[in-house]
């Protein structure tokens, strides 16, 4: 599981929006009993995956912001190979605590639906660092 | 006349079972019946102190949470103060002044040291985030709104709640048989 990314960030009135792009490969499997077997077993219906950021600011001592969501349907491929996507939904903090944050991690994490019983969230293993440059960018072309 | 087909509790036979009843006997089918709702009374508020939610089981309304869930769908909640809110759990939580409650996906968070939370949800299936749907001026949720997290469901059961909420005819003649049931079941 692997990420790459790059970013800028956007003064917005008083909050600081980023952007990102990156890159997911990942293979998603059942980590059960130590065993790698198909996440789809007989009772998965589906995936629903997302890729989340999270980092601490001076307002908020945690912040997580789901940047990209994917519903994967049992029969789908569980192998994900998808390159320079944007995010899905405006990475805003509350406040300014994006400009100069080197400590923004993304990570992959996925909600399992059964066809009936248990509803686990389970974080993918590998994670990315995003830092954040000290300055806004004052032009964008997105 | 064609002959009806009738259910037999319905047939003169059971006429004659009720006649033959004495008072002693209806008293203590009565209270058969007492019992048997005060347990269920019991199993539900048991229910509320173990999973920490005012309502552990709750039916799926609307379709905005597809195809992960329908209409008709039972959800079972949690709402223990040790389970931090953290995106990506689906919550089922009210609007201030509403009486629905919604099930929808948590798509931010921002947390305090203290613990304090502020959060925003969206639904699977809507291309919006549920700020729309908030009171006027209200741009977050708070721990207070939410009834409980979602933690396990069994599919199309709650229908039945569905249709007893939308047929009211259908929800007396459910009620009404179950005691009738009751009532002159020989134990």
């Amino acid at each position: 599981l692997r990420k790459n990314v790059e970013d800028f960030t956007g003064p917005r009135e008083r909050s600081d929006l980023g952007f990102v792009t990156f890159d997911i490969t990942a293979d998603i499997l059942n980590g059960r009993n130590g065993l790698r077997t198909s996440i789809f077993d007989w009772n998965v219906k589906q995936l629903f995956l997302y890729l989340s950021a999270e980092y601490s600011t001076k307002n908020n001592a945690l912040n997580q912001v789901v940047l990209w969501d994917k519903i994967m349907l049992r029969g789908d491929n569980p192998r994900l190979f998808l390159k320079d996507m944007k995010s899905k939904y405006f990475f805003f903090d509350d406040g300014n605590g994006l400009k100069g944050n080197r400590n923004v991690t993304l990570t992959l994490s996925w909600n399992v639906v059964p066809n009936a019983g248990i509803l686990p969230l389970v974080t993918g293993s590998g994670h990315v660092s995003v830092p954040f440059p000290d300055t806004y960018e004052t032009t964008k072309s997105y | 006349q064609p002959p009806r087909s009738v259910p037999a509790m319905l047939s003169l036979d059971f006429l004659d079972d009720v006649r033959r009843m004495n008072k002693r006997q209806l008293y203590y089918q009565v209270l058969n019946f007492g019992m048997i709702v005060s347990s269920a009374l019991m199993i539900w508020k048991g229910l509320m102190v173990v999973t920490g939610s005012e309502s552990p089981i709750v039916v799926v309304l609307s379709g905005s949470m597809e195809p992960a869930f329908h209409r008709g769908d039972l959800l079972f909640l949690t709402n223990r103060i040790e389970d931090p809110i953290r995106v990506g759990e689906i919550v089922v939580f009210r609007i201030e002044g509403r009486e629905i409650p919604i099930v929808h996906r948590v798509l931010k968070i921002h947390e305090k040291q203290n613990g304090d939370i502020k959060f925003l949800t969206k639904g699977d299936n809507n291309a919006v985030d549920d700020r729309g749907l908030y009171k006027r001026g209200q741009h977050w949720l708070e721990k207070k709104d939410v009834v409980g997290r979602a933690r396990g469901f069994v599919p199309y059961i709650g229908i039945v709640t569905i249709l007893m909420n939308d047929y009211p005819k259908f929800k007396y003649a459910v009620l009404f048989l179950l005691g009738l049931f009751v009532l002159v079941h020989r134990e």
